[in-house]
């Protein structure tokens, strides 16, 4: 049996929660807490120690889908979660003031784990703000020695989220077969 | 120009006359009978066909051989293709038979003595350079897409490109584009080049052309717009048909800039594969193929696709095989967890 993380990260809003959920087998175990600061303005409740789902594998084996929270304040959850992860998910949210910014934010803060591990990341609301574009969040990477998929996703649909995991996968092992028919 | 003549022999009555349509209006040839033809298409599935063929190459064992038949077929003397017909099959069988028989000495031959532009797709993954079919993107819609686009966005006007088919608007604010035609419609579209379609409706008066849509200024974009970035992916994925565009050699190393948005492109299975090979290192199609154990015609696709979106350079350094991977227990362990989650994500 095999046990492994897949993790989720990014800011407050970006999906990450949504994500686990559209992909997850079971109903997803949320921790949210009613927002009280500056998060109350974009959605009424937000994780506060983070979000678990699970993907059954073929051999009856799991894979355990874990969401950070996104404020701050609580990213001593982040070094926990992220112990034995397989591989990161940083959500962007496109419509937040500055998106940039917050990539370079999760970046700085998950570089030893990027490094030990890989990257995907997924661009959300692209539909309600379409800059920056996915090459700007690629030259951003780049000049930050990073080189990682870059896919525009709706959290909410199962086939992005599953794609942008099947890319991190296959950017950490092109060898791997693609065998089936769905995404 | 002279008009080449053709025979149409064996055929039933109704698809004769189909088949007469198309070579008279599409590849612009005269359908005449068989003492005065210059190529034969032979019907093998109508009555007394074999006699036919006999016959045929009894009389006039040089002239150059088309045969149909629902069956597939290995004559080496003739060009053969398989029922259901496909109109671009057809067309670029005579095409090149024309050719050769107009240039006994086309430029840039291969070993398989064909030109690049007319040799026949190979499906294989260990395909050699020398047998690589390959298309002028010029020929075909994409490359009247990216000019419209190039147009549109420059001058920020509202385009509309007018083909005799089905009008192609151009919204370079919203970044989108409106094609009356369903999917099935357009990938058959693309299939042919647009010389062919020109001459389907010349006699009609129209004409290519750009030109701006004041009209279509005054609405809303339709609902059943695309973007225009997953349009132009899918549209040179279609014009390719397995080829590589013409100034793509496949053994010069090919490297994606960055990875192209496939949650919202159109795209088969293979093309995650490659997308992430290209990405990591510089390879060439012919061993991207290779490697990943596709058919050259899925690299060749996605590199035409790519290569219509600038996705694409070309680094000097060629990469001739995988990356080294050391084979230890923690490898291969982590190699049969990724499987499996792939397996799940798609559903096996």
């Amino acid at each position: 049996m095999t046990y492994r993380k897949l993790i989720f990260t990014g800011p407050v809003g970006a999906g990450k929660t949504t994500a686990i959920a559209s992909i997850s087998d079971q109903p997803p175990v949320r921790t949210d807490a009613a927002a009280s600061d500056l998060t109350a303005l974009r959605k009424s409740a937000t994780t506060v120690a983070l979000d678990y789902g699970v993907l059954h594998l073929p051999d009856g084996g799991k894979l355990h889908l874990y969401g950070t929270p996104g404020q701050e304040r609580f990213d001593f959850m982040w070094d926990i979660l992220t112990e034995g992860g397989i591989g990161l998910i940083l959500l962007i949210d496109n419509d937040r003031a500055d998106p940039l910014h917050d990539l370079r934010r999760f970046l700085h803060r998950f570089q030893s784990f990027i490094a030990a591990t890989g990257l995907a990341l997924g661009v959300t609301c692209m539909d309600l703000r379409a800059h920056p574009s996915l090459e700007s969040y690629h030259l951003e990477l780049v000049q930050l020695g990073f080189r990682a998929p870059v896919l525009e996703v709706d959290a909410r649909r199962r086939t992005d989220v599953s794609l942008l995991i099947q890319a991190l996968l296959l950017h950490l092992d092109p060898g791997l077969s693609v065998e089936g028919g769905k995404v | 120009m002279k008009r080449a003549k053709i025979a149409v022999l064996g055929a039933p009555p109704r698809f004769h006359s189909l088949l007469e349509r198309f070579l008279t209006k599409v590849c612009r040839v005269r359908v005449v009978g068989a003492e005065q033809a210059e190529v034969c298409i032979i019907d093998l599935d109508g009555y007394g066909a074999g006699e036919l063929l006999a016959a045929e190459r009894r009389r006039r064992p040089r002239r150059p051989l088309i045969l149909l038949s629902l069956q597939a077929v290995d004559e080496n003397d003739a060009v053969c293709l398989k029922k259901p017909l496909q109109s671009r099959d057809l067309a670029q069988a005579l095409e090149r038979i024309l050719e050769r028989r107009e240039r006994p000495a086309p430029q840039r031959l291969g070993v398989d003595g064909r030109p690049p532009e007319s040799r026949p797709v190979s499906r294989r993954a260990d395909t050699k350079a020398d047998e690589v079919a390959f298309y002028d993107p010029k020929d075909y819609l994409q490359e009247l897409l990216a000019t419209a686009y190039r147009q549109a966005l420059t001058t920020e006007m509202i385009l509309r490109i007018d083909l005799g088919w089905k009008p192609i608007v151009i919204y370079p604010r919203q970044r989108l584009v409106w094609v009356n035609a369903d999917e099935r419609k357009l990938r058959s579209f693309c299939r042919l080049p647009l010389r062919h379609i020109v001459r389907l409706t010349e006699e009609d008066g129209l004409q290519t052309v750009i030109q701006p849509d004041p009209e279509a200024g005054l609405r809303e974009p339709p609902p059943s717009c695309q973007r225009m970035d997953a349009l132009l992916w899918k549209v040179a994925w279609w014009n390719s048909a397995g080829r590589l565009p013409k100034f793509i050699a496949p053994d010069r190393p090919v490297q994606l800039k960055r990875w192209p948005n496939l949650t919202r492109y159109w795209h088969p299975p293979q093309a995650l594969p490659i997308a992430a090979l290209l990405y990591r290192r510089p390879m060439t199609p012919l061993v991207t193929a290779r490697v990943l154990r596709l058919p050259v015609t899925d690299v060749s696709g996605f590199v035409s696709a790519a290569s219509a979106l600038r996705l694409l350079c070309f680094p000097e350094e060629c990469a001739v095989g995988p990356d080294p991977v050391t084979e230890s227990p923690a490898v291969s362990e982590r190699q049969g967890l990724f499987q499996r989650i792939m397996r799940r994500l798609r559903g096996g």
